[in-house]
């Protein structure tokens, strides 16, 4: 049996609850935790939640997460750079390549702004730290929110999104959450919809330290979504203001 | 016979992601461990939320790790990430439990300063609450180490606060009892 079905093996047999004899799991207790416990104690563990559904929707949220962070991990995908093609094939491959590469050129200066757009983006944008859960304790539903914000702490966007995204759809309130939901969508490359809860935020909200934290971001987005007049015109805005941002748009005005 | 990345063993997966920086063989090596991790996680700290996070972490902290880490044996070395961060986490929530809880269950550490708790005490503390009967372990965790009120434990449990008072009383009886004989038998 190979490693990787060995794994599987075991990964099956932890949702179900079972041992590696497919025996229902009710583990003793052992005081000396080692690595050739581990088994034992992730099943011990496993047998915290109620059933195997339970089980496999959270293995299955951080599969998401590792996806999003690492990139598909299929184990059976093929590993394109080892594969050893034949002859016919690899001719097919660089008549496509030499086409493609017409293609690259024509694009070349298309590709070089937006790619001098991204490295302006990446210099410019640091995170926020979060200030809402602290401002809210001893209201309702922060724990809730508390666990919808972590993610975006631990600076884990595409996950951060999807959770302040989830709250956003049960809850109208904090208004200002979508500040870092709009943070989370723009560093995710989903620059529109980051642009949509920065505008509404800055709708909803009077001026504060939210709102003009989201017209810098906001210029951000525009920016990294190629819309180079409108960013320009809201850096000029807050280079010329009392912003917190004021010297990083005015140095950012002078690099577009 | 070229391999496939999800056949490499657990080495040639660290060594493609800290000499050739592939990710994806990092995604491959994580979704290996993930039921693994997540499972010592859950024993650690009892709670699904507090252990999907950890997990997380933990493989963050472990992407920055390897490269400046010599890793020889992949899976040991995982073992004891995850074992030191969830340590790390329940002493962290343990500083912050009021007195009355440690008072008793750790005599030698809770003085006034609120010291750091011995690590072997707090693997004795996730062993005895993992050993409590499921409703008492449920309180205990949610009242003292999540600093739940009982109001908010008995919506999140479902029992009524007369049966969460007692489930406190009663847990925390069988916890200092089950961390008494730990001692014990860890003096023998």
């Amino acid at each position: 049996m190979s490693k990787q079905n060995k794994d599987k093996l075991s990964r099956e047999a932890w949702l179900k609850n079972q041992d590696a004899a497919g025996e229902s799991s009710e583990t003793g207790f052992s005081r000396e935790k080692s690595e050739k416990d581990w088994e034992a104690i992730a099943q011990r563990g496993r047998s915290l939640l109620e059933d195997e559904s339970a089980a496999a929707d959270l293995l299955g949220s951080i599969d998401a997460a590792i996806d999003q962070q690492f990139g598909e991990s299929e184990a059976d995908q093929p590993d394109t750079k080892t594969v050893i093609l034949p002859r016919r094939k690899r001719m097919v491959w660089w008549s496509a390549a030499a086409g493609l590469l017409l293609l690259i050129v024509a694009a070349a200066w298309i590709w070089s702004r937006g790619a001098a757009n991204e490295r302006l983006y990446e210099q410019y944008f640091t995170h926020l730290d979060n200030e809402l859960t602290v401002s809210l304790m001893g209201e309702t539903d922060t724990d809730e929110l508390t666990q919808a914000l972590r993610p975006y702490n631990a600076h884990r966007y595409g996950e951060a999104a999807d959770r302040i995204g989830a709250y956003l759809q049960k809850h109208t309130e904090p208004v200002a959450l979508r500040l870092y939901y709009g943070i989370s969508l723009l560093e995710t490359g989903e620059t529109e919809q980051a642009i949509d809860q920065f505008i509404e935020l800055n709708n909803t909200l009077i001026k504060s330290n939210y709102t003009r934290a989201a017209d810098w971001y906001l210029a951000l987005a525009y920016l990294r979504s190629g819309q180079l007049d409108t960013s320009r015109t809201l850096l000029r805005e807050i280079a010329q203001s009392q912003h917190p941002n004021a010297v990083q748009a005015q140095n950012l005005l002078n690099a577009l | 016979m070229e391999q496939k990345p999800g056949q490499h063993t657990d080495e040639e997966l660290v060594h493609l992601f800290v000499q050739q920086h592939n990710r994806q063989a990092l995604g491959i090596l994580f979704k290996r461990y993930a039921h693994l991790v997540l499972g010592l996680c859950l024993d650690y700290l009892k709670n699904r939320e507090d252990a999907r996070d950890a997990v997380m972490d933990i493989f963050e902290k472990t992407a920055r790790k390897l490269p400046e880490q010599s890793v020889e044996k992949f899976r040991p070395w995982l073992f004891f990430v995850s074992r030191n961060h969830c340590i790390d986490i329940l002493r962290k929530q343990l500083k912050q439990v009021p007195p009355e809880f440690s008072e008793g269950l750790f005599v030698e550490s809770a003085g006034a300063d609120r010291p750091d708790i011995e690590e072997k005490r707090i693997e004795w503390l996730s062993e005895a609450l993992s050993s409590l009967k499921p409703h008492q372990r449920d309180c205990i965790s949610l009242f003292y180490l999540k600093g739940r009120s009982y109001e908010q434990v008995a919506q999140e449990t479902g029992y009524s606060e007369k049966e969460v008072k007692s489930y406190l009383q009663n847990g925390r009886r069988n916890l200092q009892n089950i961390l008494t004989r730990l001692e014990h038998e860890q003096a023998k």
